[in-house]
């Protein structure tokens, strides 16, 4: 070892605890951080759709609507098809079927602003509200047509609609 | 080579592994212990959260001990994000770091975006404190959402 190689040997002696020295004296912790958005999603308020009192042979329209909160996407169904809001006489079997004129949804309870095709809700998902938790409300508009041989009493039946998140 | 630099070269060794040891006992005597994570609740979108620094609940809280005056720096996180990619932006204040030396003093305040230096002691435990402020949007979707926050020590002059 000729006398320039032991002085950078030695050197580098020399310079190795500095950069142990350096790595040794930094340390690093860490800590969480959190913060939780809850899904909003619950049907509230009803407003039943009432044909009131209906002369036989005649034809009557009646509105009814169901608000949803929610703040996440969401896609309707409603499990009874054709069958949707049948009505049946109370204490007996016979039955009255009402025509959907409109449904769909919107921001009242008067105006549909989301129609569904022939009362039929998409098969796809409503986007999320894009301003935060909304009241939507789902609305059926109807018809009524009754025959002259439809027996008299009071018929009652129920709107199905579920609603499903993703 | 003869014995004498033999000598030498050996005393070279045990001096480097002396100061290294010796730094080793300087940054291993500092304790990093998380003790509380920053915790913003259930968030309404579009309503901004505060943690204050004094918030006891819900700030963060990390507890440093030793015997050396240490640096302190913040990393800190840009947004809380979900595992779906949603992200929440964060905003830190330059009075929402904090230095409690003991458990009856109010903290002291600390600019989380600057190095701080904290002297500790042997005899207690020094806590860094840290609050700050959650943005969610209007439209922010549901989910658990999440972040961390990193301290730097370091001793002084490294």
């Amino acid at each position: 070892m000729n006398r320039l190689s032991r002085f950078a040997f030695a050197a580098a002696l020399v310079a190795m605890p500095a950069i142990a020295q350096a790595q040794a004296q930094t340390i690093t912790g860490s800590i969480g951080a959190q913060a939780d958005i809850a899904t909003v999603f619950a049907f509230g308020t009803v407003t039943q759709m009432s044909f009131g009192s209906v002369v036989p042979g005649a034809t009557a329209t009646a509105t009814g609507n169901i608000i949803i909160n929610r703040n996440v996407k969401v896609m309707y169904s409603l499990p009874d098809a054709a069958a949707t809001g049948l009505l049946t006489l109370s204490g007996g079997t016979a039955t009255l079927q009402p025509t959907f004129t409109s449904c769909g949804t919107g921001s009242t309870a008067t105006t549909i602003t989301s129609a569904w095709t022939a009362c039929t809700p998409p098969t796809t998902y409503t986007a999320a509200p894009a301003t935060g938790t909304v009241s939507e409300y789902v609305i059926f508009n109807a018809s009524l047509s009754t025959a002259l041989t439809t027996l008299p009493g009071t018929y009652v039946g129920v709107i199905k609609v579920v609603a499903a998140t993703n | 080579m003869t014995p004498g630099r033999s000598g030498w070269l050996l005393a070279m060794l045990l001096l480097g592994s002396g100061v290294r040891t010796a730094a080793g006992q300087a940054g291993g005597s500092t304790t990093v212990v998380p003790v509380q994570q920053l915790t913003f609740g259930n968030l309404v979108p579009g309503m901004a959260e505060v943690v204050s620094v004094n918030d006891v609940g819900r700030r963060a809280m990390i507890a440093l001990s030793g015997s050396n005056a240490v640096d302190v720096t913040f990393l800190l996180p840009a947004a809380l994000e979900s595992a779906t990619g949603g992200r929440i932006p964060l905003q830190f204040s330059t009075a929402d770091g904090g230095v409690l030396s003991s458990a009856v003093s109010l903290p002291v305040p600390m600019n989380p975006h600057e190095s701080r230096r904290v002297l500790l002691a042997p005899d207690r435990v020094t806590h860094i404190l840290l609050g700050g402020v959650a943005l969610p949007a209007q439209g922010q979707p549901p989910g658990h959402y999440t972040a961390r926050v990193v301290l730097l020590i370091s001793q002084p002059g490294t």
